[in-house]
């Protein structure tokens, strides 16, 4: 088989994941939009009770870290695989940081009660939906969570393989798809941030 | 001889191997047990119907019996059993490959069905579940069995549809032998391809519907509770964006048998190849936007209806594109009576049935009346499970000869194809009947005025019983004591054919070479 069809077949079939997480995102997309929509009231102070300040930081951390592992490729197209596996290192360092400040965020809303299942306490709260938001936030901040850490796997190996030398700047694929997987992270979260930090009313 | 049966050798061989017609053999064994075991199922509930008041089984046990019939039969038989099982077998060989493009995932898939599988007899041994096959909220929330089991063994079960998925579609773009453009790929290898599509786009819907059904089951999330504002037709919604394009995936690929096997027992080419074609993507793209006719009653608009029933409509202009295709390549042609093409009768009789009653059922006025009632069930069994299972038939009788090189014995093959296609109409007939006269579905009891089309229903239900283990029995003789069958016996001009059979361990001993205008899958010498 030709190289062309070989690196055209991986191409495919990290395409056809990224489709097939795109429509499992969507389902709770769904959801959301539905309840939203039934419930604004609920909607807008369960936002008001997220941490802005943490939804900003960890947009800006992902976006960093997308720039990063693109200037990766970049450098690597030009032949700088060192510097290029320096970057990833941020790129890991980025992700590593969004988790903390993601578990923090968690941690404070379990500390005011706001834990998912029987033991919600929602005293504070006026109103029907606010079980329904918490339970998104949770499931889509944690589904996309462990797409994160899914991504800094793929980046760690990446990593490993351009400083064994497997990956190269004549041989780079590996890193040109795992970086398309990071932005699709990326990408969610740039939707859940609005939805759960920005839209408060 | 050496071939993919015994070379290499040994259990660990076959274990860990990652030839593509291996891991279909094991996909085709496995789905041959769970399909037994769903219709060991079905024939205790048929059994238990005899009476009025059911004296065979327990109303709860009833309950589970029909739950796991169908959990077993969608998720265990019908969507693995084409795809994964005959679509290993022949895409590669179909299109001149050594193996699928991703051999070591194509291994994976296979492990994670099986492990998914084993969470379902799990959940089943730990006393089944109640809710249906389709785990209605909130009941499914609420029951007391073991939904969480059930439904993460069907999430399992998924990632390996996925993972079937993405590897077809890169081996058909990848992997066809030098020479192969689009537009000469069997017409199996497209309905595959389209039957991918779904399967990569709906089954991971899917899985987020049952992940938070199993969730909501365990830890009392209440996405679907309306007790925390949660709404329960939302999970309606959102299961029927699978759980309806699965009917294509289940019914696609039988479509795709079908046209082989009228095309080589016709010994022509088939009729309007693009038109087919186009039916195909046609319906794996509109079958992703009729979800709604599921829910005609479960309080949606009058506009939605009306729009979900005209797109569910549509589906039934692209299946007559293809029934017309099929009748007019075997009008004329001189047709080989062989089993294979029997089944393929049996299966256009099904269908037509099945695909008149479905746009019955899709209009919105009709379907308040069925449904929830037996001529849901009859229609649905007719298009889906007879069409899935006739097809299912066919292919395992048309390539039987390529998987093992013998050939079983006609006649008998002729009678149990009798008795299939006779219990099969007769175990649904009387259930549109039924259906129709007011009998609600997942009933355990039921009115004496009923009796005699229950019970003509459960002989039909023994007669088909007894043709698939006469199949059963025959096909296994046949592979101990089957007479030769050579190459090719039916003279077919597909690809697959043009290897040894049974293929050898990477399919073709030399490299296929492909010449478009001598070599197409179709190139029939027409006759005048």
């Amino acid at each position: 088989m030709n190289a062309y069809l070989e690196e055209r077949r991986y191409r495919i079939a990290v395409w056809i994941v990224i489709a097939s997480e795109a429509l499992l995102f969507a389902g709770l997309f769904a959801l959301y939009a539905n309840y939203r929509t039934e419930y604004p009231h609920a909607f807008g102070e369960g936002v008001q009770e997220d941490i802005q300040w943490m939804g900003g930081a960890n947009t800006f951390i992902l976006l960093t870290s997308s720039f990063m592992i693109a200037y990766a490729i970049h450098l690597m197209r030009h032949g700088r695989a060192a510097i290029a596996s320096w970057l990833l290192i941020g790129v890991i360092v980025c992700g590593g940081a969004f988790l903390v400040l993601k578990l923090a965020e968690w941690g404070q809303h379990a500390h005011e009660g706001i834990v998912p299942g029987i033991g919600y306490y929602t005293g504070t709260f006026h109103g029907r939906g606010t079980v329904l938001f918490f339970t998104l936030y949770y499931l889509m901040t944690g589904l996309h969570a462990l797409h994160v850490i899914a991504g800094m796997f793929l980046v760690t190996w990446v990593f490993l393989r351009v400083r064994a030398r497997t990956i190269t700047p004549e041989r780079h694929m590996a890193l040109e798809l795992v970086a398309l997987y990071w932005h699709f992270v990326d990408v969610v979260w740039v939707f859940l941030w609005p939805m759960f930090y920005l839209m408060r009313v | 001889m050496s071939n993919f049966w015994n070379e290499p050798r040994g259990l660990k061989s076959w274990l860990l191997t990652r030839d593509h017609k291996r891991i279909g053999v094991m996909y085709l064994f496995t789905v041959i047990v769970f399909l037994m075991l769903g219709g060991a199922f079905a024939l205790i509930l048929r059994l238990s119907l005899v009476e009025p008041n059911n004296a065979l089984v327990s109303a709860h046990t009833y309950d589970r019996l029909f739950t796991h019939h169908g959990i077993t039969m969608v998720w265990l038989f019908m969507i693995p059993s084409i795809p994964s099982a005959f679509g290993n077998i022949l895409i590669p060989l179909m299109i001149g490959a050594r193996d699928v493009a991703f051999p070591r995932i194509n291994l994976a898939s296979y492990y994670i069905f099986v492990i998914g599988a084993i969470t379902v007899l799990v959940a089943l041994v730990a006393g089944g579940v109640d809710t249906g096959w389709t785990f209605y909220t909130p009941y499914s929330a609420a029951s007391a069995t073991a939904v969480t089991c059930a439904a993460l063994g069907v999430f399992i079960t998924g990632i390996s549809s996925i993972l079937t998925g993405l590897n077809f579609i890169a081996t058909v773009h990848t992997m066809r032998v030098s020479g192969m453009r689009w537009r000469d790929l069997p017409l199996f290898v497209w309905t595959i391809y389209a039957t991918s599509i779904i399967l990569v786009l709906a089954t991971p819907v899917l899985g987020l519907a049952l992940l938070l059904v199993g969730a909501d089951h365990a830890w009392a999330l209440g996405i679907f509770d309306p007790a925390s504002g949660g709404d329960p037709v939302l999970f309606e919604h959102i299961f029927w964006f699978y759980s309806h394009p699965a009917v294509y995936i289940m019914i696609l690929p039988g479509m795709g048998v079908i046209s082989e096997v009228v095309s080589t027992m016709s010994h022509r080419k088939p009729a309007w190849y693009g038109a087919i074609v186009f039916a195909t993507i046609g319906i794996a793209l509109v079958g992703f936007l009729t979800w709604g006719h599921h829910m005609f009653v479960a309080g949606i608009s009058t506009f939605d209806a009306g729009l979900f029933g005209i797109l569910s409509m549509m589906v039934a202009i692209f299946s007559a594109i293809k029934v017309f295709a099929w009748t007019s390549t075997m009008y004329g042609g001189r047709i080989t009576i062989s089993t294979p093409i029997l089944y393929v009768f049996t299966f256009i009789f099904l269908f037509v049935f099945g695909g008149m009653s479905g746009v019955a059922v899709a209009t919105t006025s009709l379907d308040v009346h069925w449904h929830d009632t037996y001529f849901v069930v009859a229609h649905f069994h007719f298009i889906m499970v007879g069409g899935t299972l006739t097809a299912f038939l066919a292919a395992l009788h048309y390539w039987f000869p390529k998987l093992t090189g013998k050939m079983y014995s006609e006649v008998w093959a002729k009678l149990a194809c009798a008795a299939v296609a006779l219990g099969f109409i007769l175990t649904f007939t009387p259930q549109f009947l039924l259906g129709n006269a007011g009998m609600p579905r997942r009933y355990a009891t039921y009115p004496p005025q009923y009796q005699w089309l229950h019970v003509l229903s459960t002989a039909g239900a023994c007669l088909l019983a007894l043709g698939m283990l006469t199949v059963l029995l025959y096909l296994i003789v046949a592979v101990f004591a089957g007479t030769p069958a050579g190459d090719n016996p039916w003279g077919s001009k597909s690809f697959e054919w043009r290897s040894p059979s049974p293929p050898p361990h990477e399919n073709f001993p030399a490299p296929p070479v492909w010449n478009t205008r001598t070599d197409g899958p179709y190139a029939y010498e027409e006759e005048t």
